[in-house]
C-alpha cells in the first residue's frame, strides 16, 4: 500500500543552490546516514521532532499546562524540556505564541506538496523546478515516486538530491522522472566513511558507478569537511573515482560550515564538530584544482 | 575615476561650496509692488534670489552654478520669508512637523516673502503657507533644450499678445518674461565669472573656463548645441526648479532628452566616450549640490524604456549613466530603469549589477503595465510611453503633467488611520464580513472626503503660490497663458497615494482567524489590548504576530484582502475630479514607514504603536517566511494597472544573491516573472547588517555609505537612528 503522506521538514522557495534556475526544495525527514557534520540534523530522524528555540521563550508557561506527558517545567527562570517523555504530539505548538517551539516533520500528501511547489510554477521557466532533498527522498517508499510522477504531469524539472545509500532498484526507478541527480560523494576510504557517517560506502559507490553508466545527468556533491576529507589524498581518491566519467560528471565542492550548529541545541543534541572551522578559500581552490586538473569539471561554492 | 572627478567628488562630500552660501531671509514686498498680481510678485521673489545668490566656480568644474542662498540656521534671524518647514501643509492627519527625516539641517531653502498679511491669512485658512509648493514634478527639459530661453520668450510674447493686460493669463505671461530676463542675466553673470576666473588660470584650465563662458553665453539664449551645453542647460534648468520648489524635483528621462546631443557630438568627433563620462560625472556631482542639506533629495533619473514611438529607447547614454553612477558613487542621482518585454537582456543584467559601495540594483518600472494604465487614465499613448518618475517614485509625464500628491496627508492617505477609526466597532460586529464591509465603506467615503479636501486647498494655490518657473517649461502653460497650479499644462492630475495596505491586510487576516474563526480572543479583549498598546497583553500580541497568516507569502486568503482593498481604492480614486479640470490618479505605496508607524496605534497584526509599517507592498518586517518569490507572487495578485501613479515592492536580499553570475541570473528571472505577471515596480535592497551596524557605531568611517530607504537613496549615517534601526532589521530578516 502506498503511504498517503510523508514527513516534510520544510519546503523552501527560491532555493538558489539546489540546482539550475529558480527552484523549490522539498526537504524530507529521515536519512539512513548520520553524518557528524550534518547541517540539517532535524532531517536525520525519520520521526517528528520538537525543536525548542530558548532565545524566543517568554516563559509564559502555556506549554507546561498543556503537555500531556509533562515534559516541560520552569525552574530558575528557565524552561526545561525533558525529551525522554516527549511523544511529539505537538499539543504545545499552537500554545506557543512566541514561536519558540516548532514540530519538525509535517505529514503532507503528494497533492499538498505539489500545490505548495506550484506556488512558484511561474518562476521555474525553462531551467528551474523542484529539488527533492532531505533527509533522503529515496527512502520514502512509493510516496516519492508518486510525487515525482505528479511533478512530471505538470512538466516540472526534477533534481533528486540523494545520499545514494538505497537499493539500486530505487535509483533505477527514479531515472524515468529525474532530470538531474545531486549525488553526495563524501569520501572513498571505507573506514573513514563508516566512522563519520555511520555507514559503509560500498553501496553508495557501487550505486554511483551504476548510475554513471546510464545516461542520467549527474552532479557529484562533495562536502569538504575538516578532519574527514579535507586533505589532498581524499580529494585525489575522489578524482580517481570520477576520472572514468569525467566527460559526463560535474563536481561541486561545498565547504563545511557550522551554520547548522544552533539546530543541534534546539534539538537537544550535542554538536559533534566542536569548533571546527570552514576550510579557507585558498584550500578549497586547491581541491578544486586537483579535480579540475584531472579533467573533472568542478564548481566551487562558498559557504 | 580621473583626478578631476576624484577631487570634485571629495569636495562634494566635504561640501566645499558651503563657504559660498549665505543665509538670510528676504522679502520683495514694497508699497509699489503690493498691488501686483500674486504671480508677478512671486516671480519677483525668484528674480531677487537669482540676483542675490553668490556665484562661484570650483577648481576643475566643467558644469557650473549652485544654489547659495538659504534660510538662516535655527536661532539665527528668522524675520520674514519662510523656510521649507513652514511650507508643509498644516492640515495633516498626523505629525505636522513632518520632515522628521531631515536631521539637524544646517539651514533650509526658502523663498523670499511676497504675500500681504491678508493673503497669508487666506492661505493659512486652508492650511497652505506662503510659498507652499507640491514639488514632485519634473521640468520640461526637452522643451528648454530644443527651444532655448529665447524660444520660450518668443512663445510667451506671442501668447501675451492674445490676452488683455489685466487678465490672469497676461499676469502669468508677464511673470514668465520677467523670469526669463533674470535667468539670462544670471547665466551671463556665470559667463563673466568664468571669463574672469580664466584670467587667473594656466593654459588648460584657462581654456576650459573660457569654454564655460562660451557655453553659458550660448545657452542663455539659444537651444543647446552640443552635449556639454545640454548638460549645463539641464543643470541650470533643474537649479531653477529647485529654487522655486525647494527640493524633491526629478530629472525625468535624461538618457532620452540628452541623447541627440551626445550622438551628434560622438559622430562629429567632438566628443569621445571618455570625455562624455567626465562631463557626465561633473554633472552628477553637481546634482549633489544640496545633498548635505537633506537626507532625501529625490534626485531621480529614469533610464531606458520605450520611446514615444513604441520602440526601445535604451541607448549608449543609458549605459553611460550606469557607468557614471558607479564612478561617482555619491548619493545622487538615483538610477531607475524602465523595463518592457523587448528590453535587451544585457542591459537588464548590467542594471541589476549597479554597484555603489555595495550592490545598488535600480528600481525597475514596468512599461507593460504603466503605459496601458496611464493610457486608460486619459494619457495619449505617445505621452504615456514617455512617462518618468518624480522625486519619490510616483509616475508622471515629464514636462507635460502635474501629478502632485494630495493634501490631507504628507504624501497620501494613511489607510491605517481609517482602519484605526473602524476597529473600536469590532465588538459590535457578529461576523467578519460585517466588520470588513464597514471598513470598505469607510475607505470609500474617506477617498471622496480627501479628494474634496484636496480640491479645497488645491484651488487656492494659484492665489497663494503659483509656480511660473516650472510652468513655463511645461507643455501648454505658455500657450494657454495659465500657470500649472491653475491647470495650464497638458495633464492636470493629482496623484492620490494610499499607504499602510499591508498592515491592514495582516490585521484583517489576524482578526478573521483569531476572533471569528478560532475564537482565540474576543473582539472586546482585542480592542482593549489595542487601546493599551498591548501592554499587559504580550502573549496576545505574539500570537497575533506569529500565529496569523501574513501578506507576502502567496496565501490566497490573505492576498485577496489586498486585492479587494486595492481595487476599491483604485476605483474610488479614479472617480474623483480635481479643481484643475483633471482627475485623481491612484497609487499604493507606504513610505515614511517609521513616521507613519508612530502616528497610528497598535494594530491587530501584532504591531505595537511606534513599530514601523511594512514598506509599500512588501511583507512586514520578518514576515517574508517563504522567500522573495512568494512575496512577489502576493504583490502580483493586485491589479497594478489601475494604480498608475505607482505601487512598489521593496525586497531586501542577501548580499550574496547578487554576487555570482548564476545567482544574479536567478534574481533577474524572478524579476522578469514578476514584471511579466503584471507587477508594476520592484526594487531590491542589498544590505549587509554587519556593515550597517558598523556604520551606526562609527559614522565617520561610513560617511558615503548609500542605502535605499524607500523610493530614495540616502547616506546611511545621515538617517535618524529609528530609520537606521529599521534598515538593519530589514537587512537581518529580509532574506534567509
Amino acid at each position: 500500500m502506498i503511504k498517503q503522506t510523508a514527513l516534510i521538514n520544510d519546503i523552501q522557495h527560491f532555493s538558489l543552490h539546489d540546482g539550475p534556475g529558480i527552484r523549490t526544495t522539498v526537504f524530507f525527514k529521515g536519512c539512513p546516514l548520520n553524518c557528524r557534520w550534518c547541517h540539517n540534523p532535524e532531517a536525520i530522524s525519520g520521526r517528528r521532532e520538537l525543536m525548542f528555540y530558548s532565545q524566543f521563550c517568554t516563559l509564559c508557561g502555556r506549554c507546561v499546562e498543556v503537555c500531556p506527558q509533562e515534559c516541560f517545567s520552569i525552574r530558575n527562570n528557565k524552561l526545561n524540556l525533558n525529551r525522554e517523555n516527549c511523544d511529539n504530539c505537538g499539543k504545545c505548538i499552537p500554545t506557543c505564541s512566541a514561536d519558540a517551539l516548532e514540530l519538525k516533520g509535517t505529514a503532507m500528501s503528494t497533492d499538498e506538496i505539489l500545490s505548495e511547489c506550484l506556488v512558484d510554477h511561474n518562476y521555474y521557466k525553462e531551467e528551474g523546478g523542484v529539488t527533492l532533498s532531505g533527509g533522503e527522498p529515496l527512502i520514502q517508499g512509493e510516496f516519492i515516486f508518486e510525487l515525482m510522477k505528479g511533478l512530471k504531469t505538470k512538466n516540472i524539472n526534477i533534481v533528486l538530491d540523494t545520499c545514494g545509500f538505497v537499493p539500486y532498484e530505487r535509483i533505477e526507478r527514479s531515472l524515468q522522472w529525474t532530470d538531474l541527480y545531486y549525488y553526495d560523494l563524501k569520501c572513498i576510504s571505507r573506514e573513514t566513511h563508516l566512522e563519520w557517517t555511520g555507514v559503509d560506502n560500498t553501496l553508495i559507490l557501487d550505486n554511483l558507478s551504476k548510475l554513471l553508466n546510464t545516461d542520467a545527468d549527474i552532479t557529484a556533491r562533495i562536502p569538504v569537511i575538516p578532519g574527514f576529507n579535507a586533505d589532498d589524498n581524499e580529494i585525489k581518491l575522489i578524482a580517481e573515482f570520477l576520472l572514468p566519467y569525467k566527460e559526463k560528471i560535474t563536481a561541486h565542492l561545498l565547504p563545511y560550515h557550522n551554520l547548522g550548529s544552533n539546530k543541534y541545541s534546539s534539538l537537544g543534541l550535542p554538536y559533534k564538530m566542536g569548533d571546527a572551522e570552514s576550510p579557507p578559500k585558498k584550500e578549497m581552490e586547491k581541491y578544486a584544482m586537483i579535480l579540475n586538473n584531472t579533467g573533472i569539471r568542478t564548481l566551487l561554492f562558498s559557504k | 575615476m580621473n583626478e578631476r572627478i576624484n577631487s570634485l567628488r571629495e569636495k562634494a562630500l566635504n561640501c566645499a561650496h558651503e563657504q559660498y552660501r549665505i543665509r538670510k531671509y528676504m522679502s520683495i514686498l514694497t508699497d509699489e509692488n503690493r498691488n501686483l498680481p500674486v504671480i508677478e510678485r512671486k516671480a519677483l521673489g525668484f528674480i531677487k534670489m537669482l540676483e542675490q545668490m553668490p556665484k562661484f566656480i570650483l577648481e576643475g568644474e566643467l558644469i557650473v552654478g549652485a544654489r547659495t542662498l538659504f534660510a538662516p540656521r535655527p536661532g539665527e534671524n528668522t524675520e520674514g520669508g519662510l523656510s521649507a518647514e513652514s511650507r508643509l501643509s498644516k492640515n495633516l492627519d498626523f505629525s505636522p512637523d513632518a520632515e522628521t527625516l531631515a536631521v539637524e539641517n544646517p539651514g533650509f531653502e526658502f523663498y523670499p516673502s511676497y504675500l500681504t498679511e491678508e493673503e497669508k491669512a487666506r492661505g493659512a485658512k486652508v492650511g497652505i503657507a506662503e510659498g507652499y509648493v507640491t514639488s514632485h514634478c519634473a521640468a520640461g527639459f526637452a522643451n528648454i533644450l530644443s527651444k532655448g530661453f529665447n524660444g520660450l520668450k518668443k512663445e510667451a510674447q506671442t501668447s501675451l499678445a492674445g490676452f488683455e493686460p489685466e487678465t490672469e493669463n497676461a499676469a502669468f505671461l508677464r511673470s514668465v518674461l520677467m523670469i526669463i530676463d533674470a535667468i539670462q542675466v544670471f547665466i551671463e553673470e556665470y559667463a563673466a565669472l568664468a571669463e574672469s576666473e580664466a584670467l587667473k588660470c594656466k593654459e588648460e584650465r584657462r581654456a576650459e573656463l573660457e569654454h564655460t563662458a562660451v557655453v553659458c553665453r550660448n545657452i542663455k539664449e539659444k537651444p543647446a548645441a552640443d552635449f556639454q551645453e545640454a548638460l549645463q542647460l539641464t543643470w541650470f534648468t533643474h537649479l531653477f526648479m529647485l529654487m522655486e520648489n525647494y527640493n524633491l524635483m526629478s530629472l525625468g528621462r535624461p538618457d532620452q532628452y540628452l541623447y541627440s546631443f551626445y550622438k551628434s557630438d560622438i559622430e562629429s568627433g567632438k566628443l569621445n566616450p571618455e570625455r562624455a563620462l567626465e562631463l557626465l560625472s561633473c554633472f552628477f556631482i553637481k546634482l549633489n549640490d544640496g545633498s548635505d542639506l537633506h537626507t532625501d533629495n529625490g534626485l531621480n533619473i529614469i533610464i531606458s524604456g520605450l520611446k514615444p514611438d513604441g520602440t526601445d529607447g535604451t541607448n549608449e547614454l543609458s549605459w553611460l549613466f550606469i557607468e557614471t553612477y558607479e564612478q561617482v558613487k555619491l548619493v545622487d542621482p538615483q538610477i531607475n530603469i524602465r523595463w518592457h518585454k523587448n528590453t535587451h537582456p544585457d542591459f537588464m543584467r548590467r542594471a541589476m549589477q549597479i554597484r555603489g559601495h555595495h550592490p545598488m540594483p535600480p528600481m525597475i518600472f514596468n512599461d507593460e503595465v504603466l503605459i496601458p494604465g496611464l493610457n486608460e487614465m486619459g494619457v495619449e499613448i505617445e505621452d504615456a510611453r514617455d512617462y518618468c518618475i518624480d522625486a519619490c517614485q510616483d509616475v508622471l509625464i515629464g514636462g507635460k503633467s502635474d501629478f502632485y500628491p494630495i493634501f490631507g496627508g504628507t504624501y497620501g492617505i494613511h489607510l491605517l488611520k481609517i482602519f484605526e477609526r473602524v476597529i473600536p466597532s469590532l465588538p459590535e460586529h457578529n461576523s467578519f464580513d460585517s466588520f470588513y464591509k464597514t471598513l470598505l465603506d469607510e475607505l470609500r467615503s474617506d477617498v471622496a472626503i480627501t479628494a474634496d479636501e484636496t480640491n479645497r486647498v488645491d484651488s487656492m494655490l494659484p492665489q497663494i503660490s503659483p509656480t511660473p518657473v516650472l510652468s513655463m517649461t511645461l507643455e501648454g502653460c505658455i500657450k494657454n497663458g495659465i500657470d500649472k497650479t491653475a491647470g495650464g499644462t497638458k495633464y492636470n492630475f493629482t496623484g492620490f497615494i494610499g499607504g499602510g495596505l499591508v498592515n491592514i491586510v495582516d490585521s484583517l487576516a489576524a482578526i478573521k482567524k483569531h476572533v471569528f474563526d478560532e475564537k482565540n480572543v474576543s473582539a472586546k479583549t482585542l480592542t482593549k489590548a489595542l487601546k493599551a498598546n498591548y501592554e499587559g497583553y504580550d502573549e496576545l500580541r505574539l500570537m497575533l504576530k506569529n500565529k496569523s497568516p501574513k501578506w507576502g507569502n502567496a496565501d490566497k486568503i490573505v492576498d485577496d484582502y489586498g486585492v479587494e482593498i486595492a481595487r476599491i481604492f483604485g476605483e474610488e480614486v479614479a472617480k474623483q475630479k480635481n479643481s484643475r479640470g483633471g482627475r485623481f490618479i491612484p497609487g499604493l505605496m507606504t513610505h515614511h514607514q517609521v513616521r507613519l508607524g508612530k502616528v497610528v496605534g497598535a494594530t491587530p497584526d501584532g504591531r505595537a504603536q511606534g513599530e514601523a509599517l511594512a514598506v509599500s507592498l512588501s511583507p512586514s518586517i520578518g514576515q517574508m517566511k517563504k522567500g522573495p518569490t512568494c512575496a512577489l507572487s502576493s504583490a502580483m495578485t493586485i491589479n497594478h494597472k489601475i494604480l498608475p501613479v505607482g505601487t512598489s515592492v521593496d525586497l531586501t536580499l542577501q548580499n550574496s544573491f547578487l554576487q555570482s553570475e548564476a545567482d544574479l541570473d536567478k534574481v533577474i528571472t524572478m524579476t522578469e516573472v514578476f514584471l511579466e505577471g503584471g507587477g508594476l515596480e520592484v526594487q531590491y535592497n542589498v544590505m549587509d547588517p554587519e556593515t550597517l551596524r558598523a556604520a551606526q557605531a562609527q559614522p565617520e568611517k561610513y560617511r558615503d555609505l548609500v542605502v535605499r530607504v524607500w523610493g530614495f537613496n540616502a547616506y546611511f549615517v545621515t538617517l535618524q537612528k529609528e530609520y537606521q534601526d529599521e534598515l538593519i532589521a530589514r537587512a537581518e530578516t529580509g532574506a534567509r
